[in-house]
């Protein structure tokens, strides 16, 4: 089973367990995760659903990819693990993924 | 500086363009993707990849590009001047940010879900309204009303002023300008201008009142969303002028951008009866079908933006502080993205990736509802209205707006 741990802005974590298959960020916005703004509906187009993934989590995720790079190095907060959520598919290979909002680009 | 590329002939306005802009858009695509148009001092950018290149860098393509046609010299009414700037589609962060923020959780898929039933039987009361006449406008009969009760209901606003609601969203989309250094703004005779105005100043005093209800009594609502969101000092996170705007934008983003998907749909079906009937036999299409009706005809021409410094683009080099009309449905259209992009093909594989809905941080809000809308409305009228075909020969009537698609009348029929 798939398990997603999400630490809030606030410091909150939610924990989201059975989870389909499909990406981090529409798990996170069907689960009525507000702070994540996520404001192109993920097309891969805006950095709004910026996260951090916990360092021993980031080997299990593909590479970033190109549009990825681009579009997070925007943000003033981009760092190591910095990944949009909407390109984190949520397999069942992952079981689990600690991720943290990150800061809302001004 | 080398002279602006032009386009000679190219009125964004014109009948011609409305009613049938593609020529120009392969014009632009095949000449010069991105040019100037002096007439009304801004840059067009068309392409599939220098649209979404321009979306995304909200940083050089602000959105803070509109202002309105202004109320004449002789206009007594204290009614905002700023409607057009205070837009949704007409702000940058943070305050596109407070808004979105506010608004988001009305409009996830699974928010949004919850009002199908209610789509479907609106859709098919209207139907049965409609079905032993055998011909109607199926703007003004089906697809305004349709999509006006489905909004109202969403928004929960009175629903007894509807008749003004659809006439402030014409009112508010034909005051839209984009900005100008050179101080011209769209063409709009005097009365016309006067008579929007003093419409525009009820829609103000009207949705004043009913955001004061709401702080009084707050609701499970929008509106209640927008008048209690807080900065993080605690303090209105969204002025009421804002929220204003905001109200009636949102009031007509639903009742006119569906309603006008809906029509067009109905227009590319009688023209493609083969792509209805691939439809008919499998009706697990419908969704891809609204893609591909979003993709070759869009329901808002483009969007403005205004350099924030120096861009170059497809070899131009735009100035700072112009202003830029994002033609995003040129993008729906551009052969290097979509093979056969004329084609109205009901299985098309990448019709979603249209840029119908905007693209980057102002991707429509409202998305989800009009996919939802649109679909259920197209399943219930071919259902319901055997045959149902656009008229041969009529000619057709757009409001002259340059950020919204708006059909006055379609003149539609079917066996009774």
């Amino acid at each position: 089973m798939t398990v997603l741990s999400v630490t809030m802005r606030d410091g909150q974590s939610i924990f989201l367990e059975g989870l389909p298959p499909t990406s981090a960020m529409e798990v996170m916005r069907d689960n009525g995760v507000d702070e994540l703004l996520a404001l192109c509906g993920g097309c891969l187009s805006c950095a709004s659903c910026h996260v951090f993934v916990r360092d021993d989590c980031l080997a299990k995720l593909p590479p970033r990819s190109t549009e990825e790079e681009e579009l997070l190095s925007e943000s003033p907060y981009m760092k190591e693990n910095s990944r949009l959520s909407c390109q984190i598919q949520m397999t069942e290979e992952l079981e689990a993924l600690a991720i943290t909002i990150a800061p809302e680009d001004d | 500086m080398a002279c602006p590329a032009t386009i000679t002939g190219f009125d964004p306005i014109s009948d011609e363009f409305l009613s049938n802009p593609y020529p120009w858009y392969q014009k632009a695509m095949e000449q010069t993707p991105v040019f100037y148009h002096p007439d009304l001092d801004f840059w067009v950018v068309t392409g599939y990849e220098n649209i979404c290149r321009a979306a995304r860098d909200y940083k050089t393509f602000s959105s803070k590009a509109l202002e309105s046609v202004p109320p004449p010299a002789d206009f007594k009414g204290d009614a905002p001047r700023n409607f057009a700037n205070q837009s949704i589609v007409a702000i940058d962060p943070p305050e596109h940010t407070a808004t979105r923020t506010a608004l988001q959780r009305f409009f996830t898929p699974a928010a949004i879900n919850s009002m199908a039933d209610h789509v479907k039987e609106s859709a098919d009361q209207l139907i049965t309204s409609l079905d032993e006449r055998g011909e109607c406008d199926l703007m003004q009969d089906f697809c305004y009303p349709l999509s006006l009760e489905v909004v109202v209901e969403f928004l929960k606003i009175p629903k007894d002023r509807k008749g003004d609601y659809r006439q402030w969203t014409e009112d508010l989309f034909s005051i839209y300008s984009p900005k100008s250094k050179k101080g011209i703004v769209k063409p709009m005779p005097e009365n016309e201008a006067h008579e929007r105005w003093t419409r525009l100043e009820q829609s103000a005093k009207f949705f004043t009142e009913l955001a004061e209800e709401r702080r009084r009594n707050p609701q499970d609502d929008p509106l209640t969303a927008l008048v209690s969101a807080k900065d993080k000092e605690g303090n209105p996170a969204i002025p009421m002028a804002r929220i204003l705007t905001h109200m009636n934008e949102l009031v007509a983003a639903g009742n006119d951008t569906t309603a006008n998907l809906i029509g067009h749909m109905v227009l590319l079906f009688t023209q493609n009866p083969d792509q209805l009937a691939k439809v008919k036999a499998d009706p697990s299409l419908w969704p891809n079908a609204v893609e591909e009706g979003l993709r070759i005809r869009g329901t808002s021409p483009g969007l403005f933006r205004i350099t924030t410094r120096d861009v170059e683009i497809a070899g131009q080099t735009i100035p700072k502080d112009s202003v830029v009309w994002l033609l995003f449905s040129s993008g729906g259209l551009d052969e290097g993205k979509f093979d056969d992009a004329m084609e109205f093909d009901v299985t098309r594989e990448n019709a979603s990736e249209h840029l119908s809905f905007g693209h980057g941080r102002h991707t429509c809000l409202g998305n989800p509802l009009a996919r939802l809308e649109a679909r259920i409305a197209l399943e219930s009228l071919y259902d319901g209205l055997p045959n149902l075909r656009a008229v041969e020969g009529q000619e057709f009537e757009y409001l002259p707006t340059m950020t919204v698609l708006t059909l006055e009348h379609l003149k539609v029929t079917w066996d009774t």
